[in-house]
């Protein structure tokens, strides 16, 4: 996270210049958007919270400074939205392979998958329920397990930050985060029969920490 | 197959030990822990893998309309 030049955003925008708050708001929309989204797993409401997560901070830009972290204070008041929009409306998840995609880091991901299978529908029915199935698998965990998986493994924040972000110890944060991840992997192996290419033995398991290294 | 028995130690460290979160000392600490205990071997791949199909989930696009409200509104209010 850029703290210091997103600070000074929110800084000038708290003494009423909106045009700092809209670059903000361009920089971030779509990090939001996509927390939004995965967590409660429908587009239009993703938007409308997407919306009222911005609005409601610029008018209470005047609580931000406590937090110091900007990015962060957006992801609490997104993630108790969130919260509020699935008691509150009962939301029945909608399956997202309709739902527009990109392609984020220039990889291989789920939407090659489905794109380059076109001409093969049985690949395309395969991902596409393989898609549904993670996203149910995620969408059965219990909110407070949810929140830390989308934030720690599809938005990339660090146990630290996460901790802020929901006023959690960062002890917290990994015990929570093992249990996901678990629960998430143990739904998720019933569904292969045989090991994807990428399976590794558990030895090569901490290889994997280079890969990722935002967290 | 012979269920394998509960170790204590995942819970508290694997995760940890996966996100590259351990002191030098606490990760040696558990890689010598993986290379006798069978069970956690088994959980630090479940691990490993739940977190590779959850990061190869695709970034939803940004709905375009959203910009013109969000725009429209801004404008209205005053903090």
């Amino acid at each position: 996270m850029d703290n210091r030049s997103d600070d000074i955003l929110l800084q000038k925008a708290r003494e009423g210049d909106k045009a700092a708050f809209e670059a903000f708001y361009q920089k971030y929309k779509g990090q939001i958007f996509n927390f939004t989204y995965r967590f409660l797993n429908n587009y239009e409401l993703a938007e409308e919270i997407t919306q009222e997560t911005f609005i409601s901070a610029y008018t209470h830009l005047d609580k931000y400074s406590e937090m110091g972290k900007p990015l962060a204070w957006f992801y609490t008041i997104a993630g108790n939205l969130c919260k509020n929009a699935l008691k509150s409306k009962n939301i029945r998840a909608e399956v997202s392979l309709d739902a527009p995609l990109k392609d984020s880091d220039g990889q291989l991901n789920m939407l090659d998958v489905l794109e380059n299978s076109k001409d093969r529908p049985e690949i395309t029915i395969r991902s596409k329920e393989l898609v549904r199935k993670i996203q149910e698998a995620i969408d059965s965990l219990p909110i407070e397990y949810k929140e830390i998986l989308l934030l720690c493994d599809i938005q990339g924040q660090s146990y630290q930050d996460v901790a802020q972000i929901l006023g959690l110890k960062s002890a917290t944060v990994g015990s929570r985060l093992f249990r996901a991840r678990k629960r998430v992997g143990k739904k998720l192996a019933l569904l292969y029969k045989e090991k994807p290419k990428k399976w590794l033995s558990w030895k090569d398991a901490n290889l994997l920490q280079k890969d990722f290294p935002s967290t | 197959m012979v269920k394998l028995e509960r170790c204590k130690f995942a819970s508290k460290r694997l995760s940890f030990y996966l996100d590259g979160q351990l002191s030098d000392k606490g990760r040696i600490i558990v890689e010598k822990h993986l290379l006798k205990c069978k069970y956690c071997q088994k959980e630090i791949i479940l691990l490993r893998n739940a977190r590779l199909i959850v990061r190869s989930f695709s970034t939803v696009k940004f709905p375009p309309r959203l910009d013109k409200h969000f725009s429209s509104i801004l404008h209205k209010k005053t903090n």
